[in-house]
């Protein structure tokens, strides 16, 4: 936006009181967050407690630091750290990548109903419960004789006892995180890929650009931002392991531990006995400090290369 | 202005819907839930009570049919005027640990619910959320007579009543289930000792193509050491279970150990590394879960059995047909006589903030005669369920109430005539406290309070190398040695130490 030279920019509280709805709509998603996210940070401090029921989170011991030890010094601290950073990148790269590819083919149909179907197909398995997911892959490689091996053998190759084949699994769950979430974020490249102005386009086509010119000279390029936007908020949560995925799909099997055990999954089998508040909270702490000092490592970079496509 | 005109809007809308609400509430009273029943026709007698509603938290989901049954209860409460009337609310599995522990830290007003040990119980007990209840069961002869003395005097906590502890069973009895018409198809004799049922066992792998030897939950295989031992359910258990995962007591030299360096139980690690590599167990053993719809579809000839009243009934459905193609093979059954804590898992608790403790007790005493206890358990006489001699019943309708919750009592238990013969015989054996050894950990429970650091993290240990071990995943020399050195590298000394300071504070007390 540009203002005349004589006027000066308007003030933000001035720009507030001249649009009261633009600003109201955001009040719902402010409330939203202020609640749910802001307000409870004040039970941050549960992490440095001896939490007790009885005397409440402000009654309960400072321990200082405590609640930490158990999971900087276990055992197995770096192989979940690992396992955590390592499957959430996969799930990054690959569900962008194929997200980008499926909305850049979705921009390509031009037959109405069609798109529509495909992109409802395409979109469906991200609504469907992690339990239903695990119980599919429990039948196609789990079982004295998994489907995938009936399939393998009738192709001639020898079967393979997935439930033991710790390595095979990081790529098992990226293509299964794939399936499932790549559909949902194609939807919203495919939004933003909408915003792009059809006159770009018909510029290009005038001076006799290509189809695969323009897609790689504007569609590409223009959807940068949202691509980075997309990804600097998964990194926030790049700490996090998907508790609900992996212990639906790997559930209680020690053999797939060593490639498959994140983060949560570890604090829940070692909190089963405890059910230590502190504890757990001091790993959820952890979690959240380091993706953020991941998403603004991530964003300084990006900001690095292209200012538009920084979050902040 | 408009700020004011919001305000104003926000609270007419708060205040509409809590009218909404409370006019559900009062909906639900007349409705019957609460069972505010007007005037008390019948005994006109002693002035009736007036009655108070009590709240109960219990897990699980709402029983079909619980409305009326309820309903029915709280009639008779109230022509027994016991002036109290039950809400009962069941929560979900997924958040009832967590729901009542905010309730409770919330200080909200409720008379009862389920606690437990695997629950919260220790920490509540802990921070002085829950009413001692010594006093008040010695008042309440019915309640008191319907759970036998050994019950109450093992499963107080440091020497208090803290919950009515629920059960049927006096302690474990373990087993396997297995396939009798297969044993007799190859002409085997009635299983008698750990050799008979590896016959059995390799017999079927040998000969049979579809129905393969023995299924197991993943998660259960931590029993197989104990079933599948020359000393299982005998008394001479050098090493007892003391309810702290992976550990185990010697009686011995009266140390706490390590459950898998026992010397009493090595054959059974033995047994189930043989086991798994003949094929004999499951290879699908770490990851099964499907061990009963397996073995209900026939594709098993053994499986997991516990005379708890609830395994063996899982397969009930089995002999639907009028066959008697399941029985029950129990190690040494002829002359167990198991070691038990007499410990219970489930207890019914009063929260300190209850205003009613008196009469949430006075009900539990209510539920203790023989009348009352069948109502709730059973549902409605004649709709739900119809009696079968004293110790059994006929079930009618869909009605099943989670007896371990409220009503559970080893003196009163029925059991459904789906029953087979031999489930019931193993059922009612261990229901009666003479039948087991008292074990000398009796009283023991674990508060791993000052070793939380180093028990959250050899916690993790049990999934992933205790388990296997169990299972015949990890053999058993190998995963023993594993086992004991990364037990060592966590601090796994430091815990037993604990264990072994309590058992002995414990034991000392006696």
């Amino acid at each position: 936006m540009s203002y005349p030279l004589s006027a000066r920019k308007p003030s933000k509280l001035k720009h507030i009181a001249q649009n009261p709805f633009l600003y109201g709509m955001a009040v719902p998603g402010l409330l939203f967050f202020l609640v749910f996210s802001y307000f409870p940070i004040y039970g941050v401090m549960i992490a440095f407690k001896d939490y007790n029921y009885a005397k409440g989170i402000t009654g309960s011991e400072w321990v200082g630091f405590r609640n930490f030890e158990y999971f900087f010094t276990s055992d197995d601290f770096w192989v979940i750290l690992r396992n955590t950073l390592t499957l959430n990148m996969l799930f990054i790269v690959f569900t962008t990548v194929a997200a980008v590819l499926i909305a850049l083919m979705f921009n390509e149909i031009r037959n109405k109903y069609f798109k529509r179907i495909s992109q409802s197909l395409i979109f469906l398995p991200y609504f469907m419960s992690w339990i239903v997911v695990g119980m599919i892959v429990q039948s196609l490689f789990g079982g004295e004789e998994p489907m995938v091996n009936t399939w393998l053998q009738s192709m001639g190759f020898e079967p393979i006892n997935w439930m033991f084949e710790s390595k095979v699994w990081p790529y098992i769950l990226t293509v299964i995180r794939v399936w499932q979430g790549a559909g949902y974020l194609s939807i919203i490249f495919l939004a933003a890929i909408t915003g792009i102005s059809e006159d770009l386009y018909e510029a290009a086509r005038i001076d006799g650009a290509s189809k695969p010119q323009i897609v790689l000279r504007i569609t590409l390029p223009l959807l940068v931002p949202t691509i980075m936007i997309m990804t600097l908020l998964a990194v926030g949560k790049i700490f996090n392991g998907d508790f609900a995925m992996i212990y639906a799909i790997i559930g209680d099997n020690s053999m797939l531990y060593p490639t498959t055990d994140v983060i949560d999954t570890f604090v829940f089998r070692s909190m089963r006995q405890l059910r230590d508040f502190g504890m757990s909270s001091a790993v959820g702490l952890f979690q959240s400090v380091m993706g953020l000092i991941f998403v603004i490592a991530a964003n300084w970079i990006t900001r690095r290369v292209s200012k538009e496509s920084a979050l902040f | 202005m408009r700020v004011k005109k919001m305000f104003g809007a926000a609270t007419t809308a708060v205040l509409v819907s809590s009218l909404v609400m409370a006019g559900c509430a009062s909906n639900a009273e007349t409705g019957g839930n609460e069972g505010k029943a007007p005037a008390n026709t019948g005994s006109a007698a002693p002035a009736p009570k007036e009655t108070v509603t009590l709240k109960a938290y219990f897990p699980g989901d709402k029983p079909a049919g619980f409305d009326e049954v309820l309903q029915a209860v709280n009639d008779k409460l109230k022509a027994d005027n016991v002036g109290a009337a039950l809400n009962v609310n069941f929560l979900p599995w997924t958040d009832y640990g967590n729901a009542v522990s905010v309730k409770m830290s919330a200080g909200e007003d409720f008379d009862m619910y389920l606690d437990a040990p695997w629950l919260s119980m220790n920490q509540m007990i802990a921070s002085n959320s829950l009413v001692q209840l010594d006093e008040m069961v010695a008042k309440r002869p019915e309640l008191q007579a319907s759970i036998p003395e050994e019950m109450w005097e093992y499963n107080k906590f440091d020497g208090k009543i803290m919950g009515v502890p629920l059960g049927t069973t006096q302690g474990q009895l373990y087993g396997l289930l297995i396939r009798k018409d297969l044993r007799e198809k190859y002409g085997l004799p009635e299983l008698k000792t750990l050799d008979d049922l590896e016959t059995f066992l390799y017999t079927v792998k040998e000969k049979e193509q579809d129905v393969k030897p023995f299924v197991i939950n993943g998660i259960k295989a931590d029993k197989l050491p104990f079933i599948l031992s020359d000393s299982a359910n005998l008394a001479l258990d050098e090493v007892l279970e003391i309810g702290v995962n992976m550990f185990a007591y010697s009686t011995k030299d009266k140390k706490v150990v390590g459950q898998w360096e026992s010397p009493m139980i090595a054959d059974a690690y033995e047994r189930v590394t043989r086991y798994y590599q003949d094929g004999i167990l499951s290879k699908n053993i770490a990851q099964e879960q499907n061990a009963e719809t397996l073995f209900k579809q026939g594709k098993y000839a053994a499986t997991y059995y516990a005379a708890d009243g609830v395994e063996g009934l899982k397969y009930s459905e089995m002999l639907q047909d009028g066959s008697d193609k399941l029985e029950v093979f129990i190690p040494n059954g002829d002359q167990a006589k198991p070691y038990t804590a007499f410990q219970q898992w489930n207890f019914l608790c009063i929260p300190a903030s209850s205003k009613n403790p008196e009469l949430a007790m006075d009900v539990a005493n209510w539920l203790s005669i023989k009348e009352n206890h069948d109502l709730m358990e059973y549902g409605i006489q004649g709709k739900d369920w119809e009696p079968v001699g004293e110790t059994s019943y006929k079930v009618l309708s869909s009605y099943t109430f989670p007896g371990y919750v409220l009503t559970w009592r080893p003196t009163l238990n029925r059991t459904p005539d789906t029953m087979s013969a031999d489930d019931k015989k193993w059922f009612d054996f261990s229901t009666n406290p003479a039948n087991f050894t008292l074990s000398p950990t009796a009283g023991f429970n674990f508060n791993a309070e000052k070793v939380k650091t180093e028990y959250a993290k050899i916690t993790p240990l049990h999934d992933s190398i205790f388990l296997p071990l169990n299972q015949g995943l990890l053999a058993a020399e190998e995963g023993k040695k594993t086992l004991g050195e990364k037990m060592a590298s966590l601090g796994g000394q430091k815990v037993i130490d604990e264990i072994q300071a309590q058992i002995d504070a414990v034991v000392a007390g006696k």
